[in-house]
């Protein structure tokens, strides 16, 4: 089960699924194989973290998931619709890599335009909504501040509220909480999973912390690179709702050190990533 | 911050001050009939008691360009939208651009004036070439180089093409396009002080023309001063809508330092 090539689909209704996907880029004349034979599922409602060494394609099967590119071989659903019927009706929340934030929006006006595209609610609404969910990220004071003006982690939190805000089916997050401090890290990782918790979303995480794939996840799927591929997973059968005493609990570090493991024997091939 | 404006502040006027000094005593002992210096003295005393003529054909040459900057600006967004939506298109006029662009507008003058006459026609369209293609490629340019993230925020968001252009490529293209401004509208007056040297009756080009004839090198000088003080408005009214307009433009590359009024 743990080391499985494959990751297993998970039960019946598969949130998302993801079926023996590649995608190869061309840069000049050279071809490179950013992700090959890649499946797995995810069940609704579940939690599920993606770990793996830096251009293992992390971001890149985000993006397919999402639509906003398509695979070069092989599938993916989104519960009983395509990526495109999905992506119309707006289940997606991304939280990008990058804080990608509107310079000539405030903070406030960056969470709701995604609200605005979708024409939903009133703009006294929305305005509202946005508000509630910059409180939330512990950015009330910030209703007004121009991304300019707020810190790199204020502005990934910017970011998470934004994709909050559409009530999403599906929260896909590419490694949100990379530029944050440990501190500032962990309460995010609470506050994502009560979130995770209230609203019944299906999660996807793209992270590079292993303490963080353990604490949030109810499944942790392991990639390598070289080409982009899954050599593992990992379940984390933690009790739940979690909170910060279970960083002291040795059946956290049994699972961290165990994930550790699997990282750093799945013939990570740092030589190419270092050439 | 403000020390370091002084100090710019102070540094320019001090150029300006060893310039002008140093033209002065340099047309003061090169003065002999039919000399081509004037000092800043005769430029000044030409400038003010001719004061009357330079105001009338500054407003002659200002409004020529202007018309033809206005014209080169619909004319280039539109090309630049078209080619933006319709792809395919987008090469031709391009090619189109540079061809028109690498005309030599002082050949090209006299040929527009056979066709449409010496009026302000003429004018308008050579000050329009002039200022034509900086707004093209800057525009072209921008909506060309939204950033991808961005893009990629409004596909998640389930945007629509008009979508896109009107809350991302739209906004992160106008400051550039008035940048570009700041180099297109002195082209424009370049261009109609041009096409008066083809024919006309008044207006910059002409001014500078009469005095050359007339060995009027204070006029002369003087003419070119009003040139360049217009150019060098045009520029700066651009360079202070677009900081008035797009303030998030100029903090976007200062991060999180200290700016001017914050
Ligand atoms: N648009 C693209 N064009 C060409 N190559 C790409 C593109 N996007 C990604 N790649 C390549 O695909 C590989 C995987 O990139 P990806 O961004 O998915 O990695 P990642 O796992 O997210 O890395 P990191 O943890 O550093 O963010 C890299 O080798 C990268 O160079
Ligand atoms: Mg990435």
């Amino acid at each position: 089960m743990e080391n499985a090539a494959e990751a297993s689909d998970g039960p019946t209704s598969a949130a998302v699924k993801v079926s023996g996907v590649g995608r190869t880029f061309r840069l000049g004349r050279r071809e490179l194989v950013a992700l090959q034979g890649i499946s797995f599922g995810v069940r609704d409602g579940e939690f599920v973290s993606i770990i793996g060494p830096s251009g293992c394609g992390k971001s890149t099967l985000l993006r397919l998931i999402a639509g906003l590119i398509a695979p070069s071989s092989g599938s993916i659903s989104i519960g009983e619709s395509t990526v495109r019927e999905a992506r119309a009706a707006r289940k997606f929340g991304f939280v990008f890599q990058e804080p990608t934030l509107l310079p000539w929006r405030s903070a406030l006006q960056n969470v709701t335009l995604l609200l605005e595209l979708a024409r939903r609610g009133s703009a006294a609404e929305r305005r509202a909504r946005g508000i509630e969910l910059l409180e939330l990220v512990g950015l009330g004071q910030f209703v007004d501040t121009p991304p300019a003006k707020l810190s790199g982690g204020m502005q990934r939190r910017v970011g998470i509220a934004r994709a909050l805000a559409v009530d999403p089916q599906i929260l896909l997050l590419d490694e949100p909480f990379g530029a944050l401090d440990e501190i500032t890290r962990q309460q995010m990782n609470v506050f994502l999973q009560s979130v995770w918790t209230a609203q019944r979303t299906t999660a996807l995480l793209v992270t590079h912390n292993v303490g963080e794939a353990v604490f949030l996840s109810d499944r942790v799927i392991v990639m390598s690179n070289g080409p982009g591929r899954i050599v593992g997973e990992l379940q984390i059968d933690l009790p739940r709702p979690r909170d910060l005493t279970l960083l002291q609990d040795q059946r956290y570090f049994a699972l961290a050190g165990q994930l550790t493991q699997m990282l750093f024997t799945s013939g990570v091939a740092l030589q190419s990533a270092y050439s | 911050m403000k020390s370091r404006r002084a100090r710019s502040l102070l540094l320019t006027a001090t150029a300006w001050l060893l310039l002008v000094g140093a033209w002065w005593l340099f047309a003061a002992h090169e003065q002999r009939p039919g000399t081509i210096w004037a000092t800043p003295g005769q430029i000044l005393g030409s400038l003010v008691s001719l004061r009357s003529a330079y105001v009338a054909n500054a407003v002659v040459t200002l409004k020529e360009a202007a018309l033809g900057f206005i014209l080169a600006v619909s004319v280039a967004v539109v090309l630049a939208l078209a080619g933006e939506r319709y792809k395919k298109i987008a090469a031709t006029t391009q090619r189109a651009a540079v061809a028109i662009y690498s005309l030599p507008i002082i050949a090209l003058a006299p040929a527009l004036v056979l066709w449409t006459g010496p009026g302000l026609t003429t004018k308008v369209v050579i000050a329009g070439l002039g200022a034509f293609f900086p707004v093209l490629i800057n525009l072209v340019q921008a909506l060309r180089t939204t950033p991808a993230g961005a893009l990629e925020l409004m596909q998640v968001g389930g945007a629509g093409s008009w979508q896109v252009f009107r809350r991302v490529e739209l906004p992160y293209a106008l400051p550039i396009l008035f940048v570009s401004f700041m180099t297109a509208a002195p082209a424009a007056i370049t261009g109609a002080m041009l096409a008066e040297w083809v024919g006309a009756n008044a207006g910059l080009g002409i001014q500078l023309l009469n005095s050359m004839n007339e060995f009027d090198i204070p006029q002369l000088y003087a003419t070119l001063v009003v040139a360049s003080a217009l150019s060098v408005a045009a520029w700066l009214l651009f360079r202070v809508l677009g900081r008035l307009f797009f303030p998030w433009q100029t903090s976007v590359g200062a991060g999180h330092h200290g700016r001017e009024g914050a």
